[in-house]
């Protein structure tokens, strides 16, 4: 900064007049080149008289760019250090684990040894480097982190760290993002030319489309992964695959039947080129969804089934059947026999589900008040989640990181289920007193969560307490609600009705700004 | 309407006599001498499938409480009541229990029988 005499060193720019104009020039110095506009970049250095970085500094960072490490060592006679030996250090780490890829132990070692043990610096360090000798395994030296690390050793404002304008302003649009309480927008939706905030205008509140097709309560529905057709299943004994067409209406594909009881449960398979079904006290049963044809029954002599699964893979069918027991199909239909004795895992009413990497099976376990995790490597529930009330369903986040429950008492809970288990949600404000009403995860992140009411109204939470949107319209209890994987201002509500609704944005007041 | 939740008790259980929905365990049977308009009644600490009406103030035999009328959660049918609070310390061990009736619900043993008379043979203990 010679060119610069003291007061124009000290400009600022901006209304609070934190921010220096020849640092604000540096940095887009910096952001011209990193955009691969290096003569724009230049042109700006010299009109401006403000060089990214002084001469000594350009060489230096020159030299350690091209891996001249003893040469960069002695560049650092041109700089007020205030820790020289620290930086010597870094620097003589690059030449070491140099001499290391290039399979030059001799020289790895006598630099450890005559140059950077004599610094008495970080001698932790030291050791750990000698035994990567021996273990022959090398650390990548990435340049670019080199840089960041020098960069703090070195005294403020003489080397720039690369892509600042860039990390401030994502940074910027993510806080953003985060203090955006009911934020439910594409990534792509952000800019950075408007302030945001959703508000709770980017949360369903709309009816968009009344789905009509069973004759009986519909007791619950699913999105398929693709977000591309909806599931639903009814006292009526029948499930309906319904398709998305190009305006984002649903049509009805096919009509599932065959069972003879009411169905409880229709889950797709994992590349959603089929579902199973599940009868009430009665059987599984797998269909095609292309062709709408009945393909194969799940059963057990003896016992009706309670709920049912996909495996992870989709090669098979887990079922929790009303002799409390869980039971495993391959999708021909035969029983895999487990090892163990098989004791009862599950409840009357008990879903049942396996997680994505295959290591879980989850039910509801003793005296309805516990979620069992059976690990099926070891054979064994590793896991438990004590609930104090009685559980009456649950159902999984798509990563199968979190659960979420639901309560005999008109409560959710939420559940992270990655490692040791642990409640970090507590809803409320819905009614149940006498049905199984379900919730799911959704929208942004599944950071929402949306449930079914016997008041027929469907509840929609952010956080804690108190729901952020009450959406009516059903006449009957809401049973079930699902919400599109793919489009997270979609979500879809099944009633003892009869019907199906799609709830959407209200377009006018999604339009409005702030 | 819905899917109803229901739980099963495990070994012997006192039923709803209608939908036989099961109601409580023998092992919570507090008292069997209470009574209700209807003729006997039997208290227990815990009652499942059952639903909670309005809670109301109500004059009982032994003075006032506050009491929910409770319904079997399948057929709807008033099966009892819920101890809500007792004004009264002497009556406070009724608290968070449950009075079902007699004419209400059958035991397992009952239902082998298949006999539907209401009043049974006066060798109950009270």
């Amino acid at each position: 900064m010679k060119d610069l005499g003291d007061s124009e060193a000290m400009e600022t720019i901006g209304s609070k007049g934190l921010v220096k104009k020849s640092e604000f020039i540096r940095i887009l110095i910096d952001a011209l080149s990193s955009l691969g506009f290096a003569d724009i970049a230049a042109r700006l250095e010299n009109e401006s008289k403000t060089p990214l970085h002084s001469s000594i500094a350009k060489q230096f960072l020159e030299l350690v760019k091209h891996g001249k490490w003893d040469k960069s060592i002695d560049a650092l006679q041109g700089f007020e250090l205030r820790d020289e030996k620290a930086v010597r250090f870094l620097l003589l780490e690059q030449k070491f684990f140099e001499f290391l890829k290039t399979d030059n132990v001799a020289g790895a070692l006598r630099t450890l040894r005559d140059e950077m043990e004599p610094l008495a610096v970080n001698k932790k360090r030291i050791h750990e480097l000698a035994s990567e000798v021996i273990s022959a395994s090398v650390e990548d030296a990435e340049s670019v982190r080199l840089v960041e690390r020098l960069q703090s050793l070195f005294p403020p404002a003489v080397i720039v760290p690369e892509r600042m304008l860039e990390y401030f302003l994502e940074n910027h649009i993510d806080l953003e993002r985060k203090y955006c309480f009911h934020h439910n927008v594409v990534d792509s939706d952000l800019s950075l030319f408007s302030k945001h905030q959703c508000g709770k205008r980017k949360i369903p509140s709309e009816t968009v489309q009344i789905l009509e097709g069973h004759s009986d309560e519909v007791w619950f529905l699913k999105f398929s992964h693709d977000g591309k057709y909806l599931a639903s299943s009814s006292k009526d004994h029948s499930a309906i695959i319904w398709e998305m067409n190009a305006e984002g209406k649903f049509l009805m594909k096919h009509k599932l039947e065959g069972h003879e009881s009411p169905v409880v449960a229709v889950l797709w398979s994992p590349d959603d080129g089929q579902v199973i079904t599940c009868g009430e006290n009665e059987v599984i049963k797998r269909w095609d969804v292309g062709s709408g044809d009945f393909v194969q029954s799940y059963e057990k002599d003896g016992v009706g089934s309670v709920s049912c699964g996909w495996f992870y893979d989709g090669s098979g069918i887990v079922g929790a059947m009303d002799d409390r027991r869980i039971y495993l199909w391959n999708l021909d239909g035969t029983e895999i026999q487990q090892e163990q004795e098989q004791e009862k895992r599950a409840q009357m009413v008990s879903d049942v589900a396996m997680t994505s990497d295959g290591k879980w099976v989850i039910s509801v376990g003793r005296e309805q008040r516990e979620i069992s995790f059976f690990n099926r490597e070891t054979g064994r529930v590793e896991k438990v989640i004590q609930e104090k009330d009685m559980i009456t369903s649950f159902s999984l986040s798509r990563d199968n990181k979190h659960l979420l429950i639901d309560l005999i008492t008109q409560k959710i809970h939420a559940w992270s289920i990655e490692g040791e288990p642990f409640r970090y949600l507590k809803l409320e404000g819905h009614k149940r007193s006498r049905f199984i009403i379900r919730s799911c995860f959704g929208g942004y992140g599944e950071t929402f969560v949306a449930s079914g009411s016997e008041d027929s109204q469907v509840y929609i939470w952010r956080s804690g307490g108190e729901p952020c949107r009450v959406l009516s319209g059903h006449s009957g209890a809401v049973n079930c609600v699902s919400w599109n994987p793919t489009d997270i201002h979609m979500l879809a509500s099944a009633s003892d009705d009869r019907t199906i609704r799609i709830w959407g944005l209200d377009d006018k007041e999604a339009a409005c700004d702030d | 309407m819905g899917r109803i939740f229901t739980v099963e008790l495990e070994g012997r259980s006192y039923r709803c006599r209608f939908c036989r929905t099961h109601l409580a365990l023998p092992d919570d049977l507090v008292s069997r001498s209470f009574h209700c308009r209807r003729g006997k009644a039997y208290l227990f600490n815990r009652s499942v499938n059952i639903s909670m009406g309005p809670l109301e103030e109500r004059m009982m035999l032994s003075g006032m409480h506050t009491v929910a009328d409770i319904f079997c959660c399948c057929c709807g049918q008033n099966v009892g009541w819920k101890y809500e609070s007792a004004h009264e310390k002497a009556q406070k061990y009724k608290e968070g229990k449950f009075v079902l009736e007699r004419g209400r619900i059958v035991d397992e043993i009952d239902l082998s029988t298949e006999v539907y008379i209401d009043t049974r043979s006066d060798t109950e203990d009270s």
